[in-house]
């Protein structure tokens, strides 16, 4: 087995039993990204500086001692995560310079737990969309199937893990962007409780919605990257208490899954819904109680999330202007026409598409009709869940409606928003939410499983997949 | 419904070519019928109390100045430059 196919937890006894350096191990992962890079596209800027990082590992390895837990292991890092010294693009001409002065809270976690950034991710252009085809540097291919396409908005950092091109990534979850793009390229994807992990440096999609995620390759790497990434951090006024890490013992003994009817309708394909199913009677077969369970709002859930992530987005986005950084355009004698030019040059249709809409429900004689109503449904579907956690400790559910987005393929906005109604109620609702591979579709692409946890459960929920995990669950069951 | 794009491009300062117009009115009226059917759950209950901000208080930067201005698209001695806004 070469190492960039080894998972996380390997590469760290073997790095401290010596039987490789961290300097060997970044140009076994960089050689497969950059290998993949031509197929894939998972990258949109190379860190240039790994290999002293690298080299900073194995000394610190070779010095003996205390050594940090993620020492010398290659992780890639979305690109909306801001890393000092290190481009910063959001798929965006609008940031294509962008050299942030600063490092996001958690890039500064990784770099003191020893972790090497291998480069930045591609993504949808601002974190808004569902395929990695809406930003300014191209599409992202499926490593499993490069017919189709690697999901989105964190595209980028789930097909460089599954291809090996990382062993771990950052990526960002507002309405399902880390689980849907793990769920289609086979990874594990965890959105952790909102306000687990600091928002400080994650470049603003939608700020009551917008979470730092873990993407790997089993559950245990994601909760090794999870637990140095949560940490309590003064610069996000929404941070909560870190929760200290318990080991992972994977018992689904007596635990209660809850099996929302609303997310298995008609509208999700029928092989999806048979392997989530088939996920659920494992879960079952290994000491889980399976109950039915009401989610009512749902469906509504949907258009709540459309309007309400819109509206933060068009006030987020006001801040691009041409005048602090970020894309100027040319030829401008107003400030009032730079504005205007710089925005709509430097923006791309997906983002002027969200920010027209964001601005149409905030504005006079829109605001109680649209976001009024869709805020009440918020507060309802926090009730719906408050409820089902009284009788269930999780909720199982499908990830993505259809196993894989083919590329190229005509979709109306309307038609791909409404096909997120399985990740975007845990997003509304604060709660942490966990993809893992759970079979494969004809077509070959990897089906994920959706775990929802209690507020702030994100241990206990990390151990239910490991549980699903050691049951015997995953892409090829 | 009738979604004017021209006028709520013009609010979120931003330039729909005529060319544009017909798709981003299409997209957007798809769009506003799929959120357009929420329930009216009433009330008001929904606003919560304002989030507690910590106070907005002048502190050393670790990061200079100089390293601010880096990424601004255009600066005279050490400022923000924007084309003139007023004549003289």
């Amino acid at each position: 087995m070469k190492l960039y196919e080894k998972s996380a937890y390997e590469i760290a006894a073997m790095l401290r039993s010596r039987k490789c350096s961290a300097k060997e191990l970044l140009h076994d992962v960089m050689g497969r990204a950059r290998e993949l890079q031509p197929r894939l596209n998972a990258y949109i800027t190379f860190n240039d500086q790994a290999e002293n990082a690298a080299e900073n590992a194995d000394r610190l390895i070779a010095k003996g001692g205390d050594i940090p837990p993620l020492c010398g292991i290659p992780i890639a890092v979305k690109d909306n995560i801001s890393t000092k010294g290190l481009r910063t693009t959001c798929a965006s001409k609008m940031l294509e310079n962008y050299i942030p002065p600063y490092s996001a809270t958690a890039v500064e976690l990784l770099e003191a737990a020893g972790a090497v950034i291998i480069g930045k991710t591609n993504m949808d252009e601002f974190a808004m969309g569902s395929a990695s085809d809406t930003g300014a540097f191209g599409a992202v291919y499926n490593p499993a199937d490069t017919a189709y396409s690697a999901g989105g908005s964190s595209g980028g950092s789930a097909a460089a893990v599954a291809g090996g091109g990382a062993v771990l990534a950052l990526g960002s979850d507002t309405g399902g962007s880390v689980r849907q793009p793990a769920s289609f390229c086979g990874a594990v994807g965890f959105c952790p409780s909102y306000g687990a992990v600091s928002r400080f440096g994650l470049i603003a999609f939608a700020s009551s919605l917008d979470r730092i995620g873990s993407i790997g390759r089993n559950v245990r790497d994601v909760h090794m990257l999870h637990n140095i990434i949560n940490a309590s951090d003064i610069k996000d006024v929404t941070h909560i208490p870190k929760k200290f890490s318990k080991t992972l013992c994977g018992s689904l003994k007596g635990m209660r899954i809850g099996v929302p009817k609303e997310l298995f309708d008609e509208y999700i394909s029928d092989e999806v819904k048979s392997a989530v199913m088939n996920a659920v009677k494992l879960m079952e077969r290994a000491g889980a109680i399976i109950k039915e369970v009401f989610l009512p709002s749902a469906s509504a859930a949907v258009k709540a999330y459309y309007i309400i992530s819109s509206a933060e987005a068009s006030s987020n986005l006001a801040r691009y202007d041409g005048v602090r950084y970020g894309f100027r355009a040319d030829n401008c004698t107003t400030p009032a026409e730079m504005f205007r030019k710089s925005r709509t040059e430097g923006f791309g249709d997906e983002v002027k598409r969200r920010i027209l809409l964001g601005t149409f429900v905030l504005s006079e004689g829109c605001f109680d009709r649209y976001y009024k109503r869709a805020a009440a449904l918020r507060q309802k579907l926090c009730g719906e869940f408050d409820d089902i956690f009284t009788e269930c400790d999780f909720i199982a559910a499908p990830v993505y409606p259809n196993a894989g987005i083919l590329h190229g393929a005509e979709r109306k906005p309307a038609e791909l928003y409404a096909a997120d109604i399985c990740t975007v109620p845990s997003s509304l609702g604060g709660l942490p939410a966990v993809s893992i591979p759970c079979g494969r579709a004809g077509n070959g692409l990897p089906i994920g499983l959706q775990l929802i946890g209690r507020r702030c459960g994100d241990e206990e929920l990390l151990d239910a997949a490991y549980g699903y995990e050691l049951a015997g669950g995953g892409c090829d069951v | 419904m009738d979604i004017n794009v021209r006028k709520i491009a013009e609010l979120a300062s931003l330039d729909i070519s005529d060319d544009d117009i017909p798709r981003f009115e299409r997209d957007m009226k798809d769009i506003a019928a799929m959120v357009s059917e929420l329930p009216d759950l009433g009330g008001e209950s929904f606003i919560g109390m304002p989030m507690e901000l910590r106070s907005d208080i002048v502190e050393d930067s670790a990061v200079s100045r100089e390293e601010l201005m880096k990424n601004a698209p255009e600066s005279v001695k050490g400022c923000f430059a924007v084309p003139r806004t007023v004549e003289y």
